[in-house]
């Protein structure tokens, strides 16, 4: 199983070698222009998947990360694209760290009704944090069960982060 | 029970059995990969929606024949065949555990929640059948 997957990673990376990568035409790589951006997956293995579900205490959904190294006029930052289960819908988050604290954290997509989507300035809470500064986010009405999901993603990701994979 | 009864019973018990798996399957092996990840499969809003939609028809169905079949069966028959008792006690955990999957939020909680419902359905379903089988015996 493990072969497999990595078989299919690497035959997914020349794929994706061969035409261009779709996610670097989302508008946040296009407003980095200027930048060098370049892909950087992560494949987990069950070592690292058993320390994060112990120190997180959550399950680690898929294997494959999407990650990607920017490179800014020698500022360094990574990009997650991580997605999490909501409620029985996902949602899809972009995050940008750098020096362990979040940077930039978008909505790439959601899925669930839009009701339950909090808004733009609760997202942008989680901007300058630390995986220590993540549980006190505020709480916000009727979208309880995005703000665990969001706070999942990021821990996820601030964790992935520190274990400099 | 009458025979109109009896089939409310038959129908509400089966499609609510039937959804209820269908949600699960729909929910654990039918996402659909996109590009910027995953996504639930596009049927599962349907299932869970028919899944709500026949809850309460299997909640009425045995309310219905709750004094004259259970009660009275209770204090009446002789040889306990306890499949009917079984299901006395499911109906209300299952009830118990759909209200927790609807209005729970805890994560964990209702991770757990969730097994212990498919379980109670699958279970009531299963001694539904026995029950229904037993009764020729
Ligand atoms: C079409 C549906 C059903 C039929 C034809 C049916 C038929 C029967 C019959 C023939 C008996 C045995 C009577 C006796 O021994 O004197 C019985 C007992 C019983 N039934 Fe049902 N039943 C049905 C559905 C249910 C349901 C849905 C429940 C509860 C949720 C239930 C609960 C009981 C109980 C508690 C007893 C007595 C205790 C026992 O024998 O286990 N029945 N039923
Ligand atoms: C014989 C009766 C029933 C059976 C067999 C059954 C079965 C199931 C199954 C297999 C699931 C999927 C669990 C999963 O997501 O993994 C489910 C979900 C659910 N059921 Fe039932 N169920 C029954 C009755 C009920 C009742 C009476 C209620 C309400 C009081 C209820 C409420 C729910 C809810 C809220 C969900 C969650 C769906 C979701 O994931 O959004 N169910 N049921």
């Amino acid at each position: 199983m493990e072969l497999l997957t990595y078989i299919l990673l690497i035959f997914f990376s020349l794929q994706v070698k061969a035409s261009e990568d779709p996610i670097l035409r989302l508008e946040f790589f296009q407003k980095h222009e200027d930048c060098i951006i370049e892909r950087k997956y992560i494949y987990l293995d069950r070592e690292i998947k058993t320390i994060y579900e112990r120190e997180i205490n959550q399950a680690f959904e898929s294997s494959i990360i999407k990650r990607y190294q920017m490179n800014c006029l020698g500022q360094i930052s990574k990009v997650y694209i991580l997605s999490d289960r909501v409620r029985s819908h996902y949602q899809t988050l972009l995050i940008q760290i750098s020096k362990e604290r979040i940077q930039v954290l978008e909505v790439l997509k959601f899925s669930e009704p839009q009701k339950y989507q909090a808004p733009k300035s609760w997202y942008h809470k989680f901007v300058t944090r630390s995986d220590s500064e993540i549980f006190n986010i505020d709480a916000v009405t009727g979208a309880t069960l995005t703000r665990y999901s969001t706070m999942r993603m990021a821990k996820k990701a601030l964790f992935l982060e520190s274990k400099n994979l | 029970m009458t025979k109109l009864e009896k089939q409310i019973l038959l129908v509400s018990i089966f499609a609510t059995t039937i959804t209820g798996i269908l949600v699960y399957l729909l929910r654990e092996w039918g996402n659909v990969e996109t590009l910027l990840g995953p996504e639930a499969n596009p049927f599962l809003t349907h299932a869970q929606g028919l899944h709500y939609l026949f809850t309460p028809f299997f909640i009425l169905s045995i309310s219905l024949i709750f004094k004259q079949h259970v009660y009275e069966k209770i204090q009446s028959s002789e040889k306990r065949r306890i499949s009917g008792f079984t299901m006395v006690s499911l109906y209300l955990m299952i009830i118990v555990s759909g209200q927790i999957l609807l209005y729970i939020t805890e994560v964990n909680f209702t991770y757990y929640a969730r097994y212990a419902h498919l379980l109670l359905g699958s279970w009531f379903a299963l001694t539904f059948l026995r029950h229904l089988v037993l009764r020729f015996s």
